[in-house]
């Protein structure tokens, strides 16, 4: 009888439990998908916690779990023989040995941080890579394949090309604007010359004349007009630079290929709307993708490869087919190759006037005469190889850790090799995927990397409300984890929001990410986007003299009369922490006519060297203008009292902000570094 | 023995399910593959009126369902409620069919839905007007074109939007024309069969339109002579697949305006109306030389040389055929549409960038037209742009003005802007493959100048 009782005290109170805890879980969840909903900026979000708040984790035992090691393959070079191909991963730090008709890894090479670009010498014996992250060159020996020698080169090499002798090597140093000229006999760096903002692609052209290296960024111009992204034109025989060749409207220029006779330099451009209301986006009202050329006699045109409905996003790597007929575009947005007959483009540069080559540059329509195949790869295609006799191009397919083997014969891809990544597709992969695919965009116009290629900015200050008012300047999207709020107005709470319902009605202008596209794409930027480290200090890791003035500038409390400084205008305040942000929104006197806010969100400060223009709407060219134009009244710190010499040095002190992550290793590199 | 009987089981589960599963599939999707038409009586409708698309109210119509097979004989009614029927369209899921319907002789033509696996009949619109060819939105919207009398007696067609239960109708386009046989591209724009019908009547073309009723463009008007042009459906390849006066047409979707290819020649018949099977197959309304109706046919791509599928009754003509099929959910575009606000900007970045070359002046005004004349006009800047805020939902014109009052081109064809929206000019009637050049226009500095 008792048993009896307490077993129904027992159901009893399991009942009321469960009512309870059905109760509280209702609460529980109701609160969730709101709060859900809302961060995710207005698109009905399920409340699945996981999706916030692990996988944009970098650390942890879930985060370990739920994410893999992937190549993440980017550039690649076929051997002269053609039967091996040498592939650069980003992400595993390798150069991988590849027998393209066996679909096998022969060899996996480790090599530096971040290996970009691959450079094969004519007699097959060695190989060149660049290490992005680790300012180096590394000289590998194909017989034994083994590192032999490291050439220290500017900062952020990345493309690289052979003269025509084999006996010298141009690098383009990205972050630094420069190009290390080395001797590959005595395997040092013999000269480096400027270059333009943000060098990438380069090649020798054929004769021996001359090295084209173009530019991702612009160069700085007056605030609203057009941007001119720059080739620097080396003379190979004197190793000094020839000419600077701007291309107007025009940026993203990430790789060039000479014809096999020189008469035509190609290179991959993106030609952005920016100064054009965004009213809309159809017609090609945001961006544009193609190519630039540079005739024999100088002659430059651009050439558009998309089509009026239809857009073939973020060209990256062009090469030339030996028999000079045809030419191939890795759309690493668009997961295409296009074909491109170049006898079409000879003569219709040949006929053309002044006024049709302005208007080339502009037609949608124009493509449909020389693209004459359209071939698709996987996700993300980006270096491509054609080996020595022409009949295969190599797409690597950045996304996929594969390369697909085109057949330009037939056209079509006959063979997908497989760099033995691993086979899981984890949520933050997927986020790479739509990150770098235009899907999601009208008319795949654009991709998130068009606007924030090596996810970080594009430098450019867009009309994005249409209206000729309220003009933002492109943000960085590196290490964004913790830094909210977002955007300049910091009307986001969180990334989510940024990417969610108004992000699909001002910026993509077609269906809104679903939830799982947005976890995933979250997920990505938030894990996965890091600033490269930051090396604008001295070799043994400790700032200059220079920097060391102006850090004590930054972090000053009394004007150089000796008055205090209110805490509101100390550079401190605002910008502490590993970030160098408090988070908060500051009016700093920075509104301009066209501006409907006052307050702005103050931005994190790490590599902000590498982010100009600046301010909110990109009115300051560079980081001086902050304060020797747009600071009259002390508003955004308190400055005009300093030097110019000590404006030099707080200057310089910002350029050396970096990611707190690195700090130490950064260190151990630099000091082995100053020991070579 | 043992590993037998294992494997044995296992097939028969694998059989006994998909036998479970294929009659699921069947049940859900009974008419699945099935082709779905209007049957047009021979006796109500004459070949002239079919052939300019001037059938939409005709007596006597039913809309028709029957097996995909050569020589088909069981041909169902689906719509023996109904005094007349027509415009058939299959939903992205193929579970129910919209169409156009008079329930009596003299009623109001209405939209109705149909769920296809147990013919239940909703009613989806209840207008005082004519509703006809229905067309499914991607967010389960219905859109149809609907008889309205507008200013100066005119009577045509406008696009309208509702929910599948009739709820939240609005208008979304606003011009006099004739705005029928809407079908959707993939991008989620709807593709409208638009003719001017005043002042003077225009050529039919077709408008790309978002299913708010912004951002209407031309997409592709109709060749030199052409007077009629059917619904127009997308393929998987990106096809864009109709009938032109007659001619069964395809047209590239990337590029519209210069990709036009004839299928077929005037030997193989003439044409009323097309749907794509698949990248390779079109059902279309055909009349062959040796009928005096149109029948239904399957043609292969490129070429029209297979008859793989074909019947015709002497009695009807076989019309506006579709196939009860999957189809992919086009996109759902976002709007920016705010009923609150009540007017929307144009903004031109040239009004001198024009195919339409002058020798005579530059333009120094923009003269907008309403129905009734000039509403307003504005300066140009001095690099040819203007921005002008005009009264949303209301048909304008432009005209460009010279120094001395000369009108240079113009006027042009009707517009209208969305309340809240935004739209954009390269320049004057101009090459619409040209993307704008990367300038400020001038006239964005400013305002814009309120033309109401």
């Amino acid at each position: 009888m008792a048993i009896k009782k307490m077993n129904k005290k027992l159901i009893y109170g399991f009942i009321v439990f469960a009512i309870i805890l059905a109760v509280v879980f209702s609460a529980l969840h109701k609160w969730g998908v709101k709060h859900a909903t809302f961060m995710a900026g207005g698109v009905p979000h399920p409340a699945n916690c996981i999706s916030c708040h692990v996988y944009p984790q970098r650390d942890g035992i879930l985060a370990n779990f739920l994410n893999n090691e992937y190549l993440t393959p980017i550039n690649a070079a076929v051997n002269p023989e053609g039967s091996k191909l040498y592939v650069t991963t980003q992400d595993a730090d390798l150069l991988l040995v590849v027998d393209p008709f066996n679909n096998k890894v022969e060899t996996k090479i480790k090599v530096g941080r971040r290996p970009h670009s691959v450079v094969i010498s004519e007699d097959g014996k060695s190989a060149y890579v660049s290490n992005q992250w680790e300012n180096t060159v590394f000289i590998i020996n194909l017989d034994t394949e083994l590192v032999t020698d490291t050439v220290n080169t500017g900062g952020g090499p990345s493309g690289m090309d052979l003269s025509v002798d084999g006996k010298i090597l141009y690098v383009a140093n990205t972050y630094t604007n420069d190009i290390s000229v080395i001797d590959v006999v005595q395997k040092q760096e013999i000269k480096r010359l400027h270059s333009g903002n943000y060098p990438k692609g380069i090649a020798a052209s054929p004769k021996g004349d001359y090295v084209f290296v173009s530019s991702q960024r612009t160069l700085p111009v007056k605030f609203r007009t057009e941007p001119q992204t720059e080739v620097t034109i080396i003379n190979a025989h004197t190793n000094r630079v020839d000419k600077r060749r701007n291309f107007i409207s025009a940026h993203i220029m990430e790789n060039v290929a000479f014809t096999p006779d020189g008469d035509l330099a190609i290179i991959t451009l993106v030609r952005p709307k920016n100064l054009v209301p965004s009213a809309q986006i159809e017609r090609g009202w945001m961006i544009n993708h193609g190519i630039g050329i540079i005739q024999e006699d100088g002659k430059m045109a651009q050439l558009l490869l998309d089509e009026p409905n239809a857009f073939y996003a973020d060209p990256y790597d062009v090469v030339v087919n030996p028999n000079g007929k045809y030419a191939y575009v890795s759309h690493s947005a668009a997961d295409v190759v296009s074909v491109i007959d170049l006898d079409i483009i000879r003569s219709l540069l040949a006929n053309a006037s002044e006024e049709d080559i302005k208007n080339y540059a502009n037609n949608l329509g124009l493509s449909s005469q020389y693209v004459i195949k359209r071939i698709k790869t996987g996700s993300n295609p980006k270096g491509l190889a054609i080996s020595p006799d022409g009949k295969f191009v190599y797409a690597v397919e950045r996304m996929t850790d594969h390369i697909a083997m085109i057949d330009t014969e037939t056209l079509e891809v006959v063979n997908d090799l497989d760099l033995g990544g691993p086979g899981r597709i984890t949520v933050t992969r997927k986020g790479g995927q739509f990150f770098n695919n235009a899907g999601h965009t009208f008319h795949e116009q654009y991709s998130c990397y068009t606007c924030h290629p090596d996810s970080h900015e594009d430098g450019l200050t867009y009309d994005l409300t249409g209206t000729g008012r309220n003009f933002a300047n492109v943000q960085t999207l590196r290490d964004l984890y913790g830094t909210a709020p977002y955007k300049w107005n910091g009307k986001n709470v969180s990334v989510y929001m940024q990417c969610g319902m108004r992000f699909s009605k001002f910026v993509t202008r077609t269906e809104s990410f679903s939830p799982d596209e947005l976890d995933a794409l979250v997920a990505y930027i938030l894990r996965e986007l890091k600033h490269p480290p930051n090396f604008h200090d001295l070799p043994n890791g400790k700032l200059t003299e220079s920097q060391k003035r102006g850090k004590a500038i930054y972090e000053r409390t009394m004007t150089t009369d000796g008055r205090e400084i209110p805490v509101k205008d100390r550079c401190i305040t605002c910008h502490n922490g590993p970030s160098y942000s408090n988070f908060k929104m500051a009016d700093v006197g920075t509104k301009k006519d066209y501006d409907d806010e006052i307050m702005f969100d103050s931005p994190n400060l790490n590599n902000v060297y590498e982010s100009a223009p600046y301010l909110h709407d990109g009115s300051a060219a560079t980081l001086e203008e902050i304060w020797t134009r747009y600071n009259p009244d002390d508003r955004h710190g308190y400055a005009n009292d300093m030097t110019k010499d000590q404006l030099n040095d707080l200057v310089e002190y910002l350029k050396s902000l970096g990611a707190e992550y690195y700090q130490e290793d950064n260190l151990e590199y630099k000091v082995n570094k100053s020991q070579l | 023995m043992k590993r037998n009987i294992t494997y044995g089981a296992l097939i028969g589960f694998m059989v006994v399910d998909l036998i479970i599963f294929t009659a699921g599939c069947i049940k859900k999707y009974p008419h699945n593959g099935k082709v779905v038409f209007t049957k047009v009586p021979v006796k109500t409708v004459s070949d002239e009126q079919l052939k300019s698309n001037d059938f939409k109210y005709a007596s006597g119509m039913s809309i028709a369902i029957v097996e995909m097979t050569k020589n088909p004989e069981d041909i169902e009614i689906l719509t023996k409620a109904f005094a007349s029927a027509r415009a058939p369209e299959i939903s992205y899921d193929r579970k129910s069919m919209i169409f156009s319907g008079q329930k009596e002789a003299g009623d109001i033509w209405q939209i109705w839905q149909m769920v296809l696996n147990n013919n239940e009949l909703k009613q989806v619109t209840h207008s005082d007007h004519n509703c006809t060819d229905p067309v499914w939105l991607p967010d389960g919207r219905v859109a149809y074109s609907k008889q309205i009398e507008g200013d100066k007696g005119l009577r045509y067609h406008a696009l309208f939007s509702c929910y599948s239960d009739g709820s939240d109708e609005q208008q979304i386009t606003f011009q006099p024309h004739e705005d029928v046989n809407a079908g959707m591209l993939n991008d989620g724009r709807l593709l409208v069969n638009s003719k001017q019908v005043y002042p003077e009547v225009g050529a039919p073309k077709y408008l790309a339109i978002h299913p708010d009723g912004t951002k209407a463009e031309l997409f592709y008007p109709a060749i030199v002579g052409a007077k009629s042009m059917s619904k127009a459906w997308e393929s998987v390849n990106r096809k864009l697949v109709f009938v032109e006066s007659g001619q069964l047409i395809t047209i590239d979707f990337n590029r519209p305006l210069h990709s036009r290819k004839l299928i077929g020649n005037a030997g193989q018949g003439e044409f009323l109306s097309a749907f794509p099977v698949n990248n390779q197959h079109i059902l279309v309304s055909v009349k062959k030389p040796t009928e005096r109706t149109f029948g239904l046919q399957i043609v292969d791509l490129p070429e029209i040389n297979k008859n793989n599928f074909y019947f015709n009754d002497a009695s009807y003509h076989a019309v506006e055929p579709v196939i009860v099929m999957q189809r992919p959910v086009p996109k759902k575009l976002p709007s920016t549409v705010n009923l609150d606000k009540n007017s929307g900007t144009f903004v031109s970045m040239d009004a001198d960038r024009s195919d339409i070359k002058i020798a005579h002046g530059v333009t120094s005004k923009i003269q907008v037209l309403g129905l009734d004349g000039i509403i307003g006009e504005t300066a140009v800047e001095k690099d040819g742009s203007f921005y002008l805020e005009v009264g949303a939902d209301q048909p304008v014109r432009f005209q460009t003005i010279s120094a001395e009052g000369e009108v240079l081109r113009g006027p042009s064809s009707w517009m209208w802007v969305r309340p809240n929206e935004q739209r954009g000019c390269v320049g004057c009637h101009e090459d619409r493959e040209m993307a704008p050049e990367n300038t400020v226009p001038l006239a964005i500095n400013n305002l814009p100048v309120s033309i109401k």
